[in-house]
Order: structure tokens, then C-alpha cells, then sequence
């Protein structure tokens, strides 16, 4: 994969992997970070894709995996985040504070709310990209979905 | 939901600023990369004229330069020393240069070699304040962001698997420091590649994978047990090469597991609450035997017992995955004894 189209790829996905980062790690420091070594892993695994649903599900996977593995080192490497870009300011409070309930939610349901609910993946096509049992996914995004509709109350599913 | 959930994560996006941020450190670390194989010819090139004159001048002279060409921490061992890979990988900031000088493994048991060597005063400064934080055995600065830590690859992306990390202090002068990464797998489906994030002086994270793909054979044997038993286990096979020991078999209470609502089983009892084996000894053909398990305790240096994690299946387990201090030879194993039961092999 050259230069060219990693930049290609970049100016595409970008947002989309860095939202996902951002759920995860919570700061922007590290997930900008996080962005670079998913789009370094892209191109070093140079994977062929049969269409853009299944090249953005890659990356998307790619960046949930990621991210847990740092936290899991984060965990058991406790750091005084000294050199902390400043934070983005969240305009809508409701927004935020939506936001913050789905990040509280257990890193494994994080990824499937993002593909289900931001970028459309059926369920069974999330258990194909990441290569679990459909079930899992299933149990995984019934349980977000409980929670999130306990703490938000009186939501309807769209 | 879903579209407040949508609308939510859009208060995510990155700014243009950090967005020219990142895509300069994706071009940064490309362009680097693009570099090495110049730098690793010239590095190889030095070290085979250094290695002619070893003939004339004493090896010690030039051991720094040379580094792990005369050293053979692993390619040096006898009984797996040409399974070893050499000079797998490297890469440099300027002030210090990062090898991966040797890779050994089994898949189940993998070793790695990382030399630290410095080339100016700032990379010897750095390399003498790395220190040990805590018990941790991944080594730290507790100054800096440094990380040395190795985990498996699984599908293109990072999995799990137990690692550790120490030092070669015979091997440290003030130029030089190297450790061994060590990953201790129970199961050894996790693929032929494995994943290193190291940092240097600008303490970056950085990262490479490399390929732990082996050529050390796997000896499997049956195993036959008695069907009475008052164990909480009973051995099925063994699975043997020269690095490690994985005692496989039926779990009869040994491990307690909880079912979760996908059909997925998770142990959640293991031998460290309720030590099963008492007792393990290999036996070779010259009637030696490495002691294993001596009242309940494992007496080889590197050691971790596991219950399968996540299985379909809960009455699969693993009685004991050990990892040798010392290569063996699989041909001089004649058998084993766990808890008084004798199982020979092959």
C-alpha cells in the first residue's frame, strides 16, 4: 500500500477512527496517537477489501483492539498525563451527557454500539469483521442497549 | 436512540489541526521505516569486517560493536540455537538504536533478545536511567513514557498473552543493555506474529510486529490414564518441544467455570486457589528427571498453569503449561510422572 493512498484512506476514515479512539481512551492525546499506529497497521497489513463497508469495518476493529490493548497497559501503568491537549468543549449538554453514559459502558458493548448505531453494521456483519460468534454480539449489544435505556429512561428504540 | 447515539459521537471529531497532526506523524514514521534497510546494510556491513578482525584483536575489544553476532544468548544453545531468527528488526532515533536480536519459539513459549545500544551521550544518559518500576516486570521510567512489552497478533491486531521482561546484566556496559520479552502462552493457536512496542530517547511510542513463526517441533502423545481417579483431573496428551510442557486433559472439578449468557465458558477457579498437582517430575533416558512440582510448589523457573479460558467446552483444561529455564532435548524424555502416575512417551 503506498504513501498516496494511505492519505487517501486518512481523508476518508480519519473521523471515523478517531471518534472511536476518542470513546475509548477519552483524551485527545492518545487518540490521536491511537489513529496513527491503526492507519500504520493498515498499511503494513495491506488487506484487500470487496467493498468500503468492509475497509471501514477493518479500521473500526482495528482501532477497538487497539485501544483495549492500551488501556489494559494504561490499567497496570498508571501515568500523570502531564502533556494533555486541550479538550474539545461539547456545545450540547444532552450530547454530552450521552456521551459519557455510552463511555462508561464496558469496552467490549463500546465497539458495538459505535458500528450498529453511528455506522449501520448489522449485527451479524460486526461479528464478521471482528470475528466473534454472532451470539456474542448479539448478548453484547442487547446488554448496551438495557443499560443505556435504564440510565437514559424512556427512550424509545429508532 | 440511534440517532442521538449518531449525533453524540459527532461532537467527537478532530479538529483540521489535529487531523494535519496525526497524518504528519503517519508520513513521519512511514518515511523512517523507508530508512532502515540503508542503516541496517551499513550496521551488518561494519559487523562482518569487525567480526574478520576478531581473528587478530581480542573479541572483548569490539564486543559493543558487534553486539549479539558474537553473544548467541539463544542462537548460541545447542539443541535449539538454529531454530533461533537473528537480527530481526531495528530501528533508531539518532541516539539510540533498538535490535531485535534473537527470536526463539515454540508458539506456546516465545523468547525475544532487545538490544539497546547507544551512539552519542544523550542515548547513554537515557539508556542508564531506565530502571525497574515496582515488581512489574515490564521495564519503566518512572520519568518518561518508557515502554518495553510484547503481546501476541492475532487477525491483524493485538491479542493477549502473559508476558514478562528482564535484564541481561552480564550483557550492560554503559553503551549497551539488553533484555529478554518473554510470552508464555497457555494455547498456541495465536498465529506466527507477534507485537512489540518499545520506545527510545524521545520516548514515543513506537511499535513493530514480527514474524515468531518456528521450525521447533511439537511432540504430541497420548496419554493413557486410569479412568478411576480421585484427582480433579485426568491427562489426555501432552504436548512437548524443547522449550515448554503442556499437560492437556479432562477437567473433573479442577476449575470451576461460569457459563455467560453466549454459551462462552470462563474459569474462574484455577490450581493457584486449589493446587491439584503435587507432584511432577520429567524423566530422561540417562534416568535424570527435571523435579517440576515438589509439594504443590513448581520449581522451574518460569511457570503458569491455566485453566482453557473462554472454551466451548468446559471439560476441556489445561493441567499444566511450564516453560523450561533451560532447552531440553525431546528425544531423551522417556516419560513423566504427575501425582505417582506414571505416563510414558510415545
Amino acid at each position: 500500500m503506498t504513501e498516496q493512498n494511505i492519505e487517501r484512506l486518512f481523508a476518508q476514515y480519519a473521523d471515523t477512527v478517531y471518534r472511536v479512539c476518542r470513546a475509548y481512551l477519552g483524551n485527545a492525546a492518545d487518540s490521536e496517537d491511537a489513529v496513527q499506529e491503526v492507519f500504520l497497521r493498515l498499511m503494513r497489513k495491506s488487506p484487500s477489501f470487496d467493498n468500503e463497508s468492509d475497509e471501514r469495518g477493518w479500521l473500526i476493529v482495528t482501532a477497538c483492539n487497539y485501544c483495549k490493548s492500551l488501556l489494559r497497559w494504561k490499567k497496570r501503568h498508571p501515568l500523570t498525563d502531564t502533556n494533555a491537549l486541550p479538550e474539545q468543549a461539547c456545545v450540547d449538554e444532552y450530547r454530552a451527557e450521552l456521551l459519557e453514559l455510552i463511555m462508561s459502558l464496558p469496552d467490549h458493548c463500546k465497539q458495538v454500539v459505535y458500528m450498529h448505531c453511528c455506522e449501520g453494521y448489522s449485527l451479524a456483519d460486526i461479528a464478521r469483521l471482528s470475528g466473534i460468534k454472532p451470539s456474542t454480539v448479539r448478548v453484547r449489544w442487547l446488554h448496551a442497549r438495557r443499560r443505556l435505556q435504564e440510565l437514559l429512561g424512556g427512550m424509545e428504540d429508532e | 436512540m440511534n440517532n442521538n447515539i449518531r449525533d453524540a459521537f459527532e461532537t467527537l471529531n478532530p479538529t483540521e489541526a489535529q487531523k494535519s497532526r496525526m497524518l504528519s506523524g503517519i508520513k513521519s514514521r512511514i518515511s523512517e521505516k523507508a530508512a532502515k534497510p540503508a542503516h541496517r546494510g551499513r550496521w551488518l556491513c561494519a559487523a562482518a569486517i569487525a567480526a574478520a578482525l576478531c581473528c587478530i584483536f581480542s573479541m572483548t575489544v569490539f564486543a559493543e560493536e558487534i553486539g549479539s553476532f558474537i553473544a548467541g544468548i539463544f542462537s548460541g544453545n545447542a539443541i535449539v540455537g538454529e531454530e533461533v531468527k537473528t537480527n530481526v528488526f531495528s530501528d533508531t532515533d539518532g541516539h539510540v538504536e533498538m535490535s531485535v536480536e534473537e527470536v526463539v519459539s515454540d508458539l506456546c513459549n516465545v523468547r525475544v533478545v532487545i538490544c539497546y545500544t547507544a551512539l552519542d551521550e544523550q542515548g547513554r544518559e537515557w539508556l542508564a536511567s531506565l530502571s525497574k518500576c515496582g515488581s512489574d516486570p515490564v521495564w519503566y521510567n518512572e520519568d518518561s513514557d518508557f515502554r518495553l512489552r510484547m503481546w501476541t497478533v492475532e487477525k491483524g491486531y493485538s491479542a493477549g498473552g502473559a508476558t514478562s521482561a528482564y535484564e541481561l546484566e552480564e550483557y550492560r556496559t554503559k553503551n549497551q543493555r539488553r533484555f529478554v520479552l518473554f510470552m508464555e502462552l497457555v494455547h498456541d493457536y495465536w498465529g506466527n506474529e507477534a507485537w512489540i512496542r518499545y520506545s527510545m530517547t524521545d520516548n514515543l511510542p513506537r511499535s513493530t510486529v514480527i514474524d515468531v513463526s518456528t521450525n521447533i517441533e511439537k511432540r504430541i502423545y497420548d496419554l493413557n490414564s486410569p479412568q478411576e481417579t480421585d484427582r480433579l483431573y485426568r491427562p489426555t496428551f501432552v504436548k512437548l518441544s524443547p522449550l515448554s510442557i503442556t499437560v492437556c486433559g479432562e477437567n473433573l472439578g479442577a476449575f470451576y467455570y461460569k457459563e455467560y449468557a453466549d454459551g462462552l465458558y470462563t474459569a474462574i477457579g484455577s490450581l493457584y486457589d486449589n493446587v491439584t498437582v503435587q507432584s511432577m517430575r520429567l524423566i530422561f533416558t540417562d534416568g535424570t528427571e527435571i523435579v517440576m512440582f515438589k509439594d504443590g510448589c513448581a520449581c522451574q523457573d518460569m511457570a503458569k498453569f491455566g485453566p482453557l479460558l473462554n472454551t466451548d467446552d468446559p471439560d476441556d483444561c489445561i493441567i499444566v503449561a511450564m516453560s523450561f529455564a533451560q532447552p531440553i532435548d525431546p528425544d531423551a524424555v522417556v516419560g513423566m510422572e504427575i501425582d505417582g502416575v506414571y505416563y510414558p512417551f510415545g
